[in-house]
């Protein structure tokens, strides 16, 4: 899976984050139960939350509607994708949700802010990277 | 990049679990350093 895949890949790289003075956590929508396993097929060891409301995501303004998810029209979206056996809530959290990222400093400094456009658009580590290392700069 | 149309002191309290289900608040993550906070799609 896609997000599986993201995670492993930013196992990679957590001790970057720490040696540039910062820190990465990962969230994901869903119960705090399926943490471990999580952990497990992924292989990332830092901060791992779970935000069972998303209500974090909706602050963020990250997009929860499966327009945005696949990119055509709402209706067609809906017919196209439940004739294809898409069915919200057969994912643990929401098959629509769509993800992305911050970089927050100390006194609520926002460094940057990624929000991914469809499924598989994911924040690019070395953004990240730097917005941890060199204050106010984005990528 | 967009625009930075977000509201950090409506972030800052909101609560996340951890595995043994313990709450943290978003603002303790970036409280003493710079965090990268990923959001995903799914726990899948």
């Amino acid at each position: 899976m896609l997000c599986r895949q993201q995670v492993a890949e930013l196992s990679e790289y957590e001790k970057q984050f720490a040696g540039k003075g910062g820190r990465i956590a990962v969230i994901g929508p869903g119960e705090a139960a399926h943490l471990p396993e999580f952990r497990m097929v992924t292989g990332y060891r830092s901060d791992l939350f779970a935000d069972p409301g998303r209500e974090a995501y909706r602050v963020l303004g990250f997009s929860s509607g499966i327009a945005r998810l696949i990119g055509i029209k709402p209706l067609q979206v809906a017919i196209s994708a439940f004739k294809s056996g898409i069915r919200p809530g057969k994912l643990q959290g929401n098959a629509l949700q769509l993800g992305g990222a911050v970089v927050i400093a100390p006194g609520d400094e926002l460094r940057y802010l990624f929000r991914e456009k469809h499924a598989g658009d994911h924040p690019p580590v070395a953004e990240l990277l730097g917005a941890i290392s060199d204050g106010g700069q984005t990528g | 990049m967009e625009g930075f149309n977000v509201s950090i002191e409506q972030l800052a309290p909101l609560n996340v679990y951890d595995q043994q289900g313990a709450e943290t608040p978003l603002s303790d993550l970036w409280a003493d350093q710079p965090a990268a906070l990923v959001f995903i799609r799914h726990f899948g």
